[in-house]
């Protein structure tokens, strides 16, 4: 294996290929931080410069151009709202709030560290042990997807506040509904879809997370002007906004959120049917349930933790759906199915054999998309500062840009004029919405969700012929049903716990 | 009045700017899907090969994906000659979709021009399951339909499922008992067979090599006419008997209201572009195989395949009527 | 006594009902009427589930009678201003693809700003056009993306 890995260095540490991978991260992050153009994109615009610089060298580009559509990805989500790639919604959530609370770079300090280490993690566990977790891969089968979706549907208990439970679960419940939206792909039947030819497809999450989060955003800020009770600008002892500086406190405060959401995205991400996007909600929740009391009320307003534990678990997704891609030959996403096209028409063939057979090629992948970690953090910590300072825009330009950047974002996708009307209507929708004080979250959730959750249940059934047994047959499966049922039921053993006080108070007024 | 007159000149050096693309590109590629599709690398490929042997001097490429492909068919009727010259590439589901109904539109309504490129339908099952031959296979059908669970990488009355339809057909049996397990995409197809969900794959043979070639799975049979040339070692469902063949063609269409002289021309140029060396080139590494058909030849198998197709599916019951 | 907190999961009870409506009437593919769980299910389940949840939502809203909170009063103006970003924004899309890209871009850069209250002659032109050209090259001529240059004259 060392032998690998210095073979996997010689070739990284070759001038041209150092370059390779600098301008990928660059045009990577680039493209990332447009909304409509994320990864898959962004590497099948590279894949015919890679045909002519050769297959190592291709491979340390597209891994550069990866993990900067990423990082970019996580950028517009924490600096505007707007969630381009479905791995960083989850970001948004602590991210956007601190942003909001003049604490921008502060946020995407935190998410470049938190996704360097996820992916440094992952990276690590993948050189030590792909082959056995080839044989992870493979274990999961649709009845295991089934229940690992439904926990993070009940992860929905996480996002709720006392009092909002109802209200998420109504927005849960309409993301649901969004997903059937389209032609059933289990039998063929339209659903929803009122003649429309452009509803065929159904809607993509992309217009849904523009307009929900972006749109919403920033038309809620020009309805609803805020005071910016938190923005204390002329306070001196207010770090600015561009200040990347992070302390002791904070480091050591988040380093095992780190290191728990790094390990849990890795798995997932290990998965071929289970990415980056449900790593990162699973990680959230899973940490907001174990933060103590006093820090779990600041999930959704601006905790370090809720950002890093997200940040963390999609990189490490994404470096663990390398596992399937460079073992089984197996793509988990678009992405790496991308990927998987490249390595062919390099002439490498993925799989078991791609090991014994080509050592050099399977790490020299393996310590290129390191590098191409390592570069990115180098990179775009000086550039920071920048980025954030965006948001000193005067807002009348800074809105209008948002409004712009969405709706091209999701025209450059389809190239479809109706996608943007169903924008606006969703926008409106949100907007409305959030006035009445509903939470965004659980209605992206159960939208991104559902269809996967679907498609699982309905092939379990199939291959079951019928029969529902499929959920305590295999022992994987019904434990993680189990768990989901815990977690479902935790807040209700909280909620129970809080009422049997509150009678007891007022019974003891009573007999006061 | 300051304002307005430099309104004025930066309309018109917008719309300067505007206007010089269209001047530009020789041959425009539609693409009825994203980038990084099927549809999509063939066009770049094409265009790419087209350009690098000078048979071109250059070529733009326009995603409009949507509708499952009717939405670019649309365009293309639309915009007739107006835009210039324009090719859209399509494949099989263009008459798939047809006829079930999910476009409005079939190839009549477009001039097909010419068929490139061939991919064939293939069977796979793990190193380690206890089919060894496709006859296997139909004789475990045969005693119990539900046994054999077929997985696919697109919906359910879509490619995948209709050639392993068909092909079951062929051996007597009856196609609707074909216990199809669709899943989002190849991937997650081939996902499903080597975690032992199930038994037998269906999918395009450039897919099935894939996993083929990395040792944890075995072709069973490919639905190819005849031997193919460079994997003569996998069994053609004729060789074994089976009255049945199937290629998913991909090639290119053009507006309806064509001249001739222009057919002519485009078909020419491709015919020229299936001998050079720069298409070789990203034939090889795509892993295609070619298929040169053109006008005649090209609308006549489309309506075999349309008949054949439309057969398979009333059965099936994806067509009503 | 309208109480505010009523008004959101009244609207969604209207919605998942109509959703309801259209999902017992899904046209089932033949092969379908005879297996238990088919495309109508899932949508079935969902609506039903909808429904219970708004219904007792309302239920514990009216137990509640919260006592009527302020609501924060909207602005005319703002809200003015939002409305307008909504029609400006559903007029972009309408441009874009006859008048191209450019045009549309830059016309809605500038009625953005204009609608949020930039009135300053360098800033509506400067952070507006050059916005426009900028994407537009980076789009077509860089990446390769193809942009429409507008239906009305091609």
């Amino acid at each position: 294996m060392l032998d690998g890995i210095m073979l996997g260095l010689s070739t990284v540490l070759d001038w041209n290929n150092l370059l390779y991978v600098i301008v990928g991260c660059f045009v990577g992050t680039f493209i990332g931080m447009l909304p409509g153009l994320g990864p898959i994109t962004a590497i099948a615009l590279m894949i015919p410069i890679t045909y002519s610089i050769g297959a190592d060298s291709g491979m340390i580009l597209m891994a550069g151009v990866y993990y900067g559509a990423i990082f970019g990805g996580s950028t517009s989500s924490i600096l505007i709202n707007a969630p381009g790639v479905a791995g960083t919604v989850a970001s948004s959530f602590d991210g956007y709030p601190l942003a909001k609370q003049g604490k921008a770079g502060k946020a995407l300090a935190i998410a470049a560290y938190s996704s360097f280490i996820g992916g440094t993690i992952g990276a690590i566990l993948l050189m030590v042990a792909a082959p056995l977790l080839a044989k992870v891969s493979l274990s999961f089968q649709s009845p295991d997807y089934v229940v690992l979706m439904f926990l993070g549907l009940t992860a929905i208990a996480a996002f709720s506040n006392k009092g909002q439970f109802l209200k998420a679960m109504m927005m849960t419940v309409f993301g649901l509904m969004l997903a059937t939206v389209g032609i059933d792909p289990s039998s063929g039947t339209e659903r929803f879809t009122f003649g429309q030819a452009d509803l065929l497809d159904g809607i993509s999450f992309l217009l849904v997370a523009m307009a929900t989060f972006a749109l919403a955003e920033a038309l809620i800020n020009v309805a609803r002007p805020e005071a910016e009770p938190d923005k204390k600008i002329d306070d001196p002892d207010t770090p600015k906004i561009g200040s990347t500086k992070l302390t002791k406190e904070e480091v050591k405060d988040m380093a095992p959120v780190v290191g728990r959401s790094s390990l849990l995205g890795f798995i997932v991400g290990v998965l071929p049917g289970a990415g980056a996007t449900i790593a990162s909600f699973m990680a959230y929740a899973t940490e907001r349930n174990l933060a103590p009391k006093a820090l779990k009320d600041k999930f959704g307003k601006g905790s370090m933790r809720g950002l890093a534990a997200p940040e963390s678990a999609n990189n490490a997704a994404c470096t663990g759906s390398f596992v399937p891609l460079l073992t089984l030959g197996i793509p988990g996403s678009g992405t790496t199915a991308i990927m998987l096209g490249a390595l062919i028409a390099y002439g490498i063939q993925p799989g078991p054999m791609l090991m014994q057979e080509n050592p050099s090629v399977f790490w020299a992948v393996i310590v290129s998309m390191y590098f191409g970690n390592i570069v990115l953090l180098i990179l775009n910590l000086p550039l920071i500062p920048y980025f954030a300072k965006v948001l000193a825009m005067p807002k009348s330009v800074l809105t209008v840009m948002i409004l712009f950047f969405s709706l091209i974002g999701v025209y450059l996708v389809s190239f479809n004029t109706f996608d943007l009307f169903m924008m606006v209507g969703f926008a409106l929708v949100a907007l409305v919405l959030r006035l009445l004080a509903f939470p965004m979250a659980p209605l992206l959730l159960g939208f991104i969700l559902g269809d996967m959750i679907e498609r699982n249940f309905r092939r379990a059934m199939m291959i079951s012929d019928g029969s529902l047994s499929f959920l305590w047959d295999r022992p994987l499966t019904l434990s993680i049903f189990v768990i989901s049922i815990l977690v479902l039921l935790f807040p209700l053993k909280d909620y129970i716990v809080q009422r049997r006080k509150e009678k007891a108070a007022t019974q003891a007024e009573q007999h006061a | 009045m300051t304002m307005f007159k430099s309104l004025k000149r930066s309309v018109l050096a917008a719309s300067l700017l505007v206007a010089s693309p269209l001047a530009l590109a020789n041959l425009h590629f539609l693409v009825p899907g994203g980038p990084g599709g099927g549809w999509d690398t063939t066009a770049r490929g094409v265009g790419e090969a087209m350009v690098k042997a000078g048979i071109e001097d250059n070529a733009s490429f326009q995603n409009m994906s949507g509708g499952g492909g009717g939405r670019a068919i649309a365009y293309l009727i639309e915009s007739g000659t107006k835009k210039g010259d324009m090719l859209m590439v399509n494949s099989t589901p263009i008459v798939l979709r047809a006829l079930s109904g999910k476009i409005p539109y079939s190839y009549r309504d477009l001039t097909p021009v010419a068929s490139m490129i061939a991919d064939y339908g293939a069977f796979v099952v793990r190193n380690d399951s206890p089919f060894k031959t496709w006859q296997d296979v139909i004789d475990a059908m045969k005693k119990d339909p539900g046994s054999v669970k077929v997985a696919g990488g697109s919906a359910r009355g879509s490619m995948d499922h209709l050639v392993a339809a068909q092909a079951v057909k062929a051996a007597g049996l009856d196609g609707r008992r074909l216990r199809y397990i669709p899943y989002d995409a190849g991937g997650k197809a081939k996902a499903g067979l080597l975690s032992g969900e199930v038994n037998l794959l269906s999918t395009g043979l450039s897919e099935a090599l894939e996993v083929a070639n990395g040792g944890q799975a075995r072709i069973l049979a490919v639905t190819s006419a005849d031997k193919l040339p460079d994997y003569p070692a996998i069994p053609t469902l004729k060789s074994l008997g089976y009255d049945m063949e199937f290629v998913n063609w991909r090639g290119f269409f053009a507006t309806p209201d064509l001249p001739a002289d222009k057919l002519a021309e485009y078909t020419e140029k491709l015919r020229k572009l299936q001998q050079t060396p720069e298409w070789e080139a990203v034939r090889a590494r795509n892993g295609w195989l070619n298929l040169f058909q053109e006008k005649e030849a090209f609308i006549k198998s489309l309506e075999q395949q349309e008949a054949q197709l439309r057969v398979v599916m009333k059965e099936l019951g994806f067509i009503r009527g | 006594m309208l109480n505010r907190e009523l008004i959101g999961p009244s609207l969604f009870l209207v919605l998942f009902t109509l959703y309801a409506l259209v999902a017992w009437q899904i046209p089932l593919m033949p092969f379908e009427e005879y297996e238990s769980v088919t495309s109508a299910t899932l949508p079935k389940v969902y609506a039903v589930f909808g429904i219970v949840v708004c219904v007792l939502s309302i239920g514990a809203n009216l137990l509640k009678q919260a006592p009527a909170e302020k609501a924060e009063l909207l602005s005319k103006g703002n809200l003015l201003r939002t409305f307008a970003l909504l029609v400006l924004m559903v007029a972009y899309s309408a441009m874009l693809e006859p008048f191209g890209f450019l045009i549309a871009t830059s016309a809605f850069l500038i009625t953005g700003f204009f609608i949020m209250g930039e009135r300053r002659k360098a800033v509506l032109l400067f952070a507006s056009v050059p916005v426009a050209v900028v994407f537009w090259f980076l789009m077509t001529q860089v990446l390769g993306i193809y942009l429409v240059p507008g239906n009305l004259w091609s």
